[in-house]
């Protein structure tokens, strides 16, 4: 049985000549929370649209729940809760309005959740859309998105207009209703704190590939720094993830080590120091 | 039955379905919103227009006319989204949409609807318009979905519309000081009121596709060789309109559309005063919403002008709403094709007006060519515009379950189109222009012509669009542009060949009926996607 | 009957997480978890917050509390009890060793110590600080 809700096979798609996702291959399974990281034109939006099918690809395949993205069946996109970057839609609407326009396009659709979230969220009820601020805007395409309750949810950097309470927020409704309901997360996302609190895996971008694609905490605990002579460090090659940066006698690069290989090598190389890294510091170096 | 039983039936009738059509809230408050915005686009061109005629003639019968013009506009558009809406409700596909709509309301309004489609045929069975209608219906009631059929419907209205609408204004400049001469639009009408009927009909029956094979030969026979077979009941329009037949007629179709302002009018104060029950959206407050500055204008003087406001239009575009909700994959897409429709018709004005003074012909002709060639430009530039602004708010319907269409679209496919067809559209006029001038064509056919070309381009690009969001293969809209010059070029070669003495009265009608026909035809063969196309090599 | 929200009832939680700190958030919380039942602040047979109340009032995945209960429980630090939840083992394992617990103290002062070289300074004003620290906790 295939329980992959995401499956990408060497996808290809590219923008008049720039290459956005490069025989990518990505994979989601069920009940998976994903943090998908990548700087700024990696390809995370392409990547969850072409996921979609809001956008066509050049090469390789894509399934959503198994479905092809071109054709997506009632089941699937009943499941699918998508907060896209572009938060300015239906801007001609006030926030119930469109809830409402929207709610008719669903089986399932939790009243009570709407209106306590926009309550919660003060998201005023008279103003039209385009009026709203871009926080306002962001939230109430969060509660678009989360009303009818989906259980595979793509977000495309849903917190990035934000407030550091407005995303405590968000993440913690996240955590008490999506989480709790064992529903499959995939979300981009440039702030690592808020990937660090509810993601199980991290997979990191990088030109159009999937750079790595690992557990959180393990990787966590496996991102080091190392620092010793250069010719030490090459004797560490295969662990390492960067290239190494010279200054002087010393040297240091970025490596991942499996966290019961550490010791044994803090014991075998004493000249090379093993220092853990934050996933923020992991993930500038790495991606850089 | 005594006078007080009947009226008391119509209205329990009446209000048994009002109450079923409240149930509509969701494209009643969208409706809300987007009547605002029609309001003012039909002011807009009103004032518009008036001020063309005062600077141009400083008439007050030219002011009147373009009065008339765009009052009569409105009327259409009302009563082909009062009757439109009813047919799509009146399909289950539809019903899933509204939430909590009862069986019995479709099954009144179909039955509303048929009746008020028999009046109108029976009254209009001796017009031309009749066939007209009948067979463009039935050819596309051969396309293969209800989707397809509605646009390709749409379109031969759209058509039909324009034609009447010209056809009505053709060289006559005796109309031109006569108020009710503005009435002539009552053939504008009979095409709806025709059309409205056959929709009814393309929903229910599927042999009709023969019948209309058989109309459209005779019909061609009859225009080609003009051999006269419908002689006996085919009258000259123009004869018509000063018989009495024409005249009983024009009451008529004029009672029937009052009779559907006055249904579409109790829907709406039906509708508001559910709305009003929930108290989720004040009358007062949508207004205030849409319009900041209604706040602040101190309206105390004419307390629920906004609440007349939003029951006068907030019901129809309702309607016109979940029309396109059913069949339509961009928001605005119809929204342009009426504002679309409202410029060929204060076009047909300014073709009214100018008909008044006897100016030099060819450098009239070249006037109208530098009048109507930006549209050309401008019409479909302003749909793809519209395109990628509703794009993304396609794109999160399209992944709903319940939306029609679960395909969004593609922007390099619609710029494709929009470009061949708009340099299809100006070489047709730039020809037009030059066949003018050569062979002193009358004005008004230059003009009728070149109406119809930004009509044919504009309308036919939205129906692609509308049909064909996700194409393959941009290949497909080179063909397409292709076969919007092969369409538009044959018809004025063929209708000026053969069409006796350039008849103002004939020459729209055969014009648009090839064009319809290829198109029907063509439009057909388009929605299959041919073997050939390469898939997957989408760009956008 | 829905369950109630955990805001309402919960307990508050006594845990902390710092992410961003370099150590697995789970990681963080079983190192809490074992400090404290190690110091005596959790007592044996005490119940410990449910990983819903834990999840919500921290912000985290449950599943990561649920991983760090869970390892704790394979330590023998906690132990699943019907009704209850997680409580603290009444047996604990290296209840009173000094020197187990000494071990668990031993990775946060090495990383004090690493950033104090960083910091350059040195070993006495180090010590003093620590000393003080402990002293304002009293």
């Amino acid at each position: 049985m295939n329980t992959n809700i995401i499956e990408m096979q060497s996808v290809v798609k590219s923008f008049t000549g720039k290459l956005a996702l490069n025989r990518l291959d990505f994979s989601l399974a069920s009940g998976k929370i994903v943090g998908l990281l990548g700087r700024n034109g990696a390809g995370k939006s392409t990547l969850m649209e072409c996921v979609l099918g809001l956008r066509g690809i050049q090469a390789g395949t894509i399934a959503l729940c198994g479905d092809d993205p071109n054709a997506l069946s009632q089941a699937t996109r009943g499941r699918l809760g998508y907060v896209p970057q572009q938060t300015d839609l239906f801007g001609w609407m006030t926030a119930p309005q469109m809830l409402s326009f929207f709610k008719a396009f669903y089986p399932v659709w939790n009243d009570n959740k709407t209106n306590a979230l926009l309550d919660r969220w003060s998201i005023s009820r008279t103003t039209l859309i385009s009026r709203l601020s871009g926080g306002e805007k962001q939230r109430l395409a969060i509660i678009r998105a989360l009303a009818h309750e989906p259980d595979v949810l793509i977000l495309d950097e849903p917190v990035a207009s934000l407030d550091p309470a407005g995303r405590r927020d968000f993440l913690r409704e996240l955590v008490d209703s999506v989480i709790a309901r064992n529903a499959t997360v995939l979300f981009s996302t440039h702030i690592l704190t808020d990937l660090e609190r509810v993601a199980v895996d991290v997979a990191m971008m990088k030109s159009g590939k999937i750079l790595l694609q690992a557990e959180l905490d393990t990787l966590s605990a496996e991102a080091v720094r190392l620092t010793g002579t250069e010719p030490s460090l090459k004797k560490l090659q295969a662990y390492l993830l960067t290239n190494l940066v010279v200054h002087g006698v010393t040297a240091t690069a970025v490596a991942r080590i499996p966290a019961a290989e550490q010791a044994q090598l803090r014991v075998q190389h004493p000249e090379i120091t093993i220092e853990h890294m934050s996933l923020e510091d992991f993930f500038i170096e790495v991606t850089a | 039955m005594n006078a007080a039983v009947a009226s008391d039936t119509v209205v329990r009738l009446g209000g048994r379905m009002m109450e079923m059509l409240s149930s509509m809230r969701v494209n009643y408050q969208v409706g809300h919103t987007l009547g605002l915005t029609w309001l003012r686009v039909y002011l807009g061109v009103a004032v518009l227009s008036v001020l063309i005629a005062i600077l141009l003639w400083g008439t007050a019968a030219s002011v009147i006319n373009a009065l008339t013009i765009v009052s009569v506009g409105i009327l259409v558009v009302w009563w082909f989204q009062f009757v439109s809406a009813m047919y799509a409700m009146s399909t289950p596909q539809n019903m899933r949409l509204v939430p909590n709509l009862r069986r019995e309301t479709v099954w009144l309004m179909s039955l509303a609807w048929v009746l008020t489609a028999l009046l109108l045929v029976t009254f209009f069975f001796l017009v031309q318009w009749f066939f007209l209608a009948v067979f463009c219906m039935l050819a596309a009631a051969s396309l293969p979905n209800q989707r397809q059929r509605f646009a390709a419907t749409g379109f031969v209205s759209m058509v039909i519309l324009c034609a009447a609408v010209w056809q009505g204004m053709a060289g006559t400049s005796l109309l031109g000081a006569n108020f009710s001469a503005g009435l002539m639009l009552d053939h504008a009408v009979a095409g709806w009121a025709m059309m409205a009927g056959m929709l009814a009909v393309i929903g229910l029956v599927r042999v009709l596709p023969i019948v209309g094979l058989v109309l459209w030969l005779l019909w061609v026979g009859t225009m080609m060789f003009n051999t006269r077979i419908f002689g006996m009941v085919v009258l000259d329009p123009l004869q018509l309109v000063y018989t009495a037949t024409s005249q009983t007629s024009l009451y008529l179709v004029s009672a029937a559309a009052f009779f559907c302002l006055l249904l579409v009018g109790m829907v709406g104060s039906a509708t508001d005063r559910a709305l009003s029950r929930r108290a989720e959206v004040t009358p007062s407050g949508w207004g205030v919403a849409t319009w900041p500055w209604f706040g602040k204008v101190g309206w105390q003087w004419l307390p629920g002008f906004d609440y007349f406001l939003s029951r006068a239009l907030g019901a129809p575009y309702d309607f016109g709403r979940l029309m396109q909700f059913t069949f339509g994959r961009m928001l605005h897409w119809s929204t342009l094709c009426w504002l679309a429709m409202l410029w060929l018709l204060l076009g047909g004005g300014f073709l009214f007006m100018l008909s008044v003074p006897d100016g030099d012909r060819g450098a009239m002709s070249m006037l109208f060519a530098i009048i109507f060639i930006p549209n050309a430009v401008l019409l479909p530039s302003a749909l793809i515009r519209a395109t990628y602004r509703v794009r993304a708010e396609h794109q999160m319907l399209s992944l709903t379950p319940r939306w029609p269409a679960p395909v969004s679209l593609n922007r390099q496919v619609a710029w494709h189109f929009a470009k061949y067809c708009m340099v299809a559209t100006v070489l047709g006029m730039v020809m037009m222009a030059i066949f003018a001038i050569v062979y002193k064509i009358d004005v008004v056919i230059v003009g009728k012509f070149m109406l119809t070309m930004v009509a044919t381009g504009v309308v036919l690009l939205a129906a692609v669009l509308r049909c064909h969001a996700r194409m393959k293969s941009i290949d497909l809209g080179l063909v397409m542009a292709f076969w919007v010059t092969l369409i538009m070029l044959p018809n004025v070669l063929v209708t000026l060949t053969f069409s006796s003495s350039y008849s103002p009265g004939w020459f729209p009608p055969a014009a648009f009926l090839g064009i319809t026909m290829l198109a029907a035809w063509r439009y057909r063969q388009f929605l299959r996607y041919p073997k050939s196309l390469p898939a997957g090599n989408a760009v956008d | 009957m829905s369950p109630p929200p955990p805001s309402q009832n919960a307990p508050p939680v006594l845990f902390t997480v710092t992410p961003q700190a370099g150590v697995p958030i789970y990681m963080q919380l079983v190192e809490q978890i074992t400090r404290m039942v190690a110091g005596g602040r959790l007592a044996a047979g005490e119940a410990l917050p449910s990983v819903r109340d834990v999840a919500h009032a921290l912000v985290i995945n449950p599943m990561t509390v649920s991983k760090a209960y869970s390892l704790l429980e394979t330590q023998g630090v906690l132990a699943r009890q019907r009704g209850l939840g997680m409580v603290v083992a009444l047996h604990q394992p290296q209840r009173l060793l000094k020197s187990e617990r000494l071990n668990l103290l031993r990775p946060v002062l090495q990383r004090a110590a690493e950033e104090a070289a960083q910091l350059e300074i040195d070993r006495d004003t180090a010590v003093r600080l620590f000393d003080k620290i402990l002293r304002d906790k009293k």
